[in-house]
């Protein structure tokens, strides 16, 4: 099983698209890092100009805290696209090579096959995950410097203080992660049915944006049908700067997440063990 | 006849109320005055509507005339009628008129109610001072054009100097706050069972509390304008 990871992984590793999704990445954080450090407070002052309209506001405000949480909120979208990228390669890339059957072929058995290239592409988004981390929050720092964080809500604003902040972050890039893998998974599910890897990606996109313009519209209907959206939770992280951390409510969402990373593996795993492998 | 007596009685009783109200003016600027500069810890804590933030610790800093600043290693968030406008509307007695209202009890000491008039253009509307017979503010209201009324009460003890207080509650009106959905990028957000900054209150209040006030040390003025 660790030499089929292994083969998936250094697959992953020597296709050119694996590295997109790091390369968009970096070039996204960097202009983000680049447009606040040189118009930061201009930004800032828009944003929070309701408030200080009632408060007189001293201390910093333009730190690294605040600037990755503005990366993370931003990167939103695109994140699931560059997971989606790979994951939806995976399979239907190697049915429309023709390098699927020879894999068939091989000694192992389809479940071993099939989980050794779910691992890979959880490992592969793991890495992402890091790699956004890395540029977000300890480049933020490094440029930025610390400091306390105002986290902006509907309902009004959160002020975090800069001890109490690192731990948020490792929490929520946790829960990013089993996000990002629920992505995977769909991705990955459409890639097991698919017979070329452009489909798997448009149709996973496609389902991301539907869900996200049904959870953002506020229709009665539409009620009823959001809280079993996973785009929903896709956001749930954010609850992770909430004071005090609703932790049910994340429970709540994860145990969601969860739940459609199992059905989505499920499918594929079910499909792809029972499937004529023809290419 | 009757109305002359009556006019010259109002009259010569008015000289005596704003008499009456400098001279309490004059009792507390005897304590206040003698203030150059001061700086001494602070801890605050806040109780905001619509805002959701943790007590924090600085140092306060304030210079005559008008120079005011509260240092610390985090957010802090002010109303913009902060304690220093006290001083400011009591050192200036060229653009305020006191006028002597009442006597009332504040904190469980008789306090003289002076009412400070405005005579200039300025963006404070009214203030209400209660002094105390030592001539410390107990009380205050201050109500300005653009941000409504604050309320300050302050605290003392057995070591304030100079009508410094040791602790000081404002209260004060604040608009309700909305931010709208594009702006906050809470696009699809799941609205959590107990919001944790909504409010229907519409007055927030902020408790400072001093220690170590240290008076007259002529400390730099780099105090107000570093980073």
């Amino acid at each position: 099983m660790l030499k089929l990871i292994g083969v998936e992984l250094y697959k992953i590793y020597t296709k050119p698209r694996s590295y997109l999704g790091l390369l968009a990445i970096t070039i996204i954080v960097c202009l983000i890092h680049i447009a606040m450090y040189s118009g930061g407070q201009e930004y800032l002052d828009f944003i929070f100009a309701t408030f200080k309209d009632s408060f007189d506001v001293s201390g910093k405000i333009l730190t690294g805290n605040l600037i990755a949480f503005i990366i993370l909120q931003m990167l939103v979208v695109q994140m699931p696209l560059l997971v989606a990228f790979v994951t939806g390669d995976i399979i239907s890339g190697e049915a429309s090579g023709g390098t699927l059957r020879i894999l068939a072929g091989k000694p192992y058995s389809r479940s071993h096959i099939f989980f050794s290239k779910f691992i890979a592409c959880a490992i592969y988004t793991f890495v992402l995950v890091v790699w956004l981390g890395i540029l977000a929050v300890v480049l933020g720092h490094l440029l930025f410097g610390s400091g306390d964080m105002m986290v902006l809500k509907t309902e009004g604003l959160v002020v975090l203080r800069d001890g109490d902040i690192l731990w948020r972050y490792g929490y929520a890039f946790i829960i990013a992660f089993f996000i990002l893998l629920l992505i995977a998974s769909l991705a990955f599910c459409i890639s097991s049915f698919a017979e070329n890897s452009i489909t798997p990606i448009v149709i996973t996109m496609g389902l991301i944006i539907i869900s996200t313009v049904i959870g953002t519209l506020e229709v009665p209907l539409f009620e009823y049908i959001k809280p079993i959206l996973f785009t929903t939770h896709m956001i749930i992280w954010r609850n992770m700067f909430d004071k005090p951390v609703p932790w049910n409510d994340i429970l709540l969402s994860m145990s969601i997440v969860f739940s459609y990373t199992c059905l989505f593996t499920g499918i594929a795993w079910f499909h792809f063990t029972r499937k004529d492998i023809l290419t | 006849m009757r109305n002359y007596i009556l006019v010259v009685t109002l009259f010569i009783s008015s000289i005596t109320i704003a008499q009456d109200a400098k001279e309490v003016i004059r009792r507390c600027n005897k304590n206040l005055l003698q203030i150059k500069d001061y700086y001494c810890k602070a801890h605050i804590d806040f109780d905001i509507p619509g805002l959701n933030i943790e007590k924090i610790d600085g140092t306060i800093y304030y210079k005559r005339p008008n120079k005011f600043r509260i240092k610390s290693n985090g957010i802090i968030f002010m109303p913009k009628q902060n304690p220093n406008q006290i001083l400011n509307i009591m050192a200036d007695t060229n653009a305020f008129m006191p006028v002597f209202i009442a006597k009332e009890t504040v904190n469980g000491l008789v306090c003289d109610i002076i009412q400070m008039v405005p005579l200039k253009e300025n963006d404070i509307a009214a203030a209400k001072i209660y002094i105390d017979a030592k001539g410390y503010i107990q009380k205050a209201e201050i109500t300005s054009k653009e941000n409504g009324t604050a309320m300050v009460n302050n605290k003392f003890d057995a070591t304030s100097k100079y009508g410094m207080p040791c602790q000081t509650l404002i209260t004060f009106d604040i608009k309700k706050f909305k931010v709208p959905k594009m702006v906050s990028v809470e696009l699809n957000a799941k609205t959590t069972a107990k919001p944790t900054t909504t409010s229907t209150k519409t007055t927030g209040s902020i408790k400072i509390t001093y220690t170590s006030y240290l008076f007259n040390t002529k400390f730099s003025d780099t105090v107000f304008t570093d980073k």
